[in-house]
């Protein structure tokens, strides 16, 4: 009886019963009325015609019928795909090539992994913004260098066969230290006794890299993987500050895309079911990944 | 005679080895590090020659009133201040919630903990794209739109912060949590003078990378201000970028000085930072 009356007493802001979901109610709230919601929301802004003004109007699928019509829409899924399969090889095979030289005993290493990584820290839209000016046609830098060999200039920003790769040079500059760290994480979980006994085993170097080291790294390569795929499908940042989506739409993303549908040309509906569709592809990396990860 | 001369070769190998090996990550580092190289020459050189072709690797004279006029200029100094506060007050909100959060899901049981940390979870890798609508949508009704706190509040819920703090809490040993409650403590004075000063480590982290990820944000300032009193100093850089004439000078002056801040905290937390990222890297 006692016991039951000093329970009582206890202000529910004491009760062990009710205390976690106090603690975590901050972080809850914010994901269901920024995160959770907005994605059933998103669900139902593709279904609806909308400029931002007045009552949304019922077209059931009619915006996913326009957008997979729309050339612009396709043409930024092939690019979306062109970026995520030419940046991240790139980044995998040049920051373990970073990372297994820097794990060797050199002079200056940890000067040389330091200034590697500083690219990662820096802003997207500062590397968006260095980057505009070393590719710019007339006074850049790039160009410069490319004549005084004797080539003719390109124009980077302003031809559709050159923007998309200006933008990869810049992502892998950017990205490459971040993924080097994480593989020198990796190249440390190595056992030595291994190595050691490859070596008595009479392996080169190339042998020793090619079944030791390569097939141990395999959960690294995994997750390096993964996260630079989600980033490129993401990736918003860079084309933004860089080329906006131009020229003629050679480096519009997804991203860009639903970006553009919705506050540049105000049709909610059609940039909702864009994003329905960028959604739909994280789920699948998602589920790949979860598969993966299982399996070890 | 003959092993010592293989020795010999070796040694010589090696050390060629040796040599090849630095070359090319010293390369590497002057390519990592000639972009700020060039920020800076372009920033303080004098303005004919940011249109000297071919461009002057090296200015003849050091014009260093580049970087305030530049900050006069556009308004920089206005971004800044805001870049300054949005960073500030979304590292205080952010570090606090996902402390107690990260404490709650490593430390208690209680019902739908599942439920509520796949929640968590599948927030980890929506794109802001997908939600930007609604999102846009929900501030404007919540009268947030077009204010700092429609920059700072949205995204203070981040997952990966969680994450680390819940993985790092559940070390800490329950004898201790247990001790406290027999000495009578709340829960609340547990999480304050229990958790708290066993966990510096963890909060540094956290304070690090939340710092670095609000003040080089951009997508969240894009979508929720309409006017550039509120930019911060990625918003306002990124449009200057798309403008019709852009005045390198000051573009590499603000670039540079907008560096300065994470460049800074990342080489004094060196350590931390890498420990981070790793560690992200080992979990996954």
């Amino acid at each position: 009886m006692k016991d039951n009356a000093e329970r009582t007493r206890i202000p529910f802001w004491r009760n062990i019963k009710v205390v976690p979901y106090l603690y975590i109610m901050p972080n809850m709230i914010l994901f269901f009325v920024f995160m959770i919601i907005p994605i059933f929301m998103s669900f139902y802004y593709s279904t609806v015609k909308w400029n931002g003004m007045g009552k949304p109007k019922f077209i059931d699928i009619q915006n996913y019928l326009y957008i997979f019509h729309d050339k612009v829409f396709l043409k930024s899924i092939f690019n979306t795909f062109y970026y995520t399969v030419a940046t991240v090889p790139l980044l995998m095979v040049l920051a373990l090539l970073i990372a297994i030289l820097l794990n060797s005993k050199i002079p200056l290493r940890g000067i040389i992994r330091s200034a590697i990584y500083v690219p990662a820290v820096v802003s997207t839209v500062v590397v968006g913004t260095v980057f505009t000016w070393i590719f710019q046609d007339q006074l850049g830098l790039i160009n410069y260098i490319i004549t005084s060999l004797g080539g003719t200039a390109i124009k980077w920003a302003n031809d559709p066969r050159f923007a998309m790769i200006m933008l990869i040079i810049a992502t892998v500059w950017q990205r490459t230290g971040y993924n080097m760290v994480i593989y020198l994480a990796g190249l440390q979980g190595i056992p030595t006794d291994l190595m050691e006994a490859a070596t008595i085993d009479g392996a080169n170097t190339w042998q020793k890299f090619r079944f030791v080291t390569l097939p141990l790294l395999k959960n690294t390569h995994m997750f390096v993987m993964i996260t630079c795929m989600i980033n490129a499908f993401r990736s918003f940042d860079l084309v933004y500050t860089m080329t906006q989506g131009g020229p003629l739409n050679a480096t519009k993303t997804i991203v860009m895309y639903v970006y553009e549908q919705a506050f540049n040309k105000n049709y909610y509906g059609r940039a909702a079911a864009a994003g329905v569709v960028l959604f739909v592809f994280m789920v699948v990396l998602t589920i790949i990944r979860f598969k993966i990860e299982k399996e070890d | 005679m003959d092993t010592s001369g293989r020795m010999g070769m070796d040694k010589r190998k090696y050390m060629l080895m040796k040599t090849v090996i630095f070359i090319f990550v010293f390369a590497a580092a002057l390519i990592a590090l000639f972009p700020f190289y060039w920020m800076f020459v372009t920033a303080v050189k004098p303005v004919d020659e940011i249109w000297a072709f071919p461009p002057k690797l090296w200015p003849s004279e050091f014009i260093w009133s580049n970087f305030t006029t530049a900050l006069q200029r556009a308004p920089f100094g206005l971004y800044f201040r805001n870049s300054f506060i949005v960073t500030l007050t979304s590292t205080t909100i952010t570090v606090c919630i996902n402390l107690l959060a990260g404490f709650a899901f490593a430390k208690y049981n209680f019902k739908f903990k599942e439920f509520f940390f796949l929640i968590v979870l599948s927030t980890l890798m929506i794109p802001l794209q997908v939600t930007m609508i609604p999102v846009f949508i929900i501030a404007s009704k919540l009268g947030i739109r077009n204010t700092l706190w429609g920059v700072i509040i949205p995204p203070c819920a981040e997952a990966l912060g969680l994450f680390m703090a819940r993985q790092f809490i559940s070390d800490i040993p329950n004898e201790l949590l247990e001790a406290g409650r027999i000495d009578g403590a709340t829960e609340f004075t547990i999480f304050r003078k229990i958790i708290l000063p066993n966990v510096k480590p963890l909060i540094s982290v956290l304070v690090i990378f939340t710092v670095m990820w609000r003040w080089n944000d951009l997508q969240w300032p894009l979508i929720m201000l309409s006017s550039d009193k509120y930019y911060t100093v990625q918003l306002g850089l990124s449009n200057l970028n798309g403008a019709q004439y852009v005045n390198w000078n000051d573009m590499m002056a603000a670039s540079l000085i907008s560096v300065l801040p994470v460049v800074i905290v990342f080489l004094i937390f060196q350590k931390e930072f890498v420990q981070g990222v790793a560690s992200s890297g080992i979990k996954g």
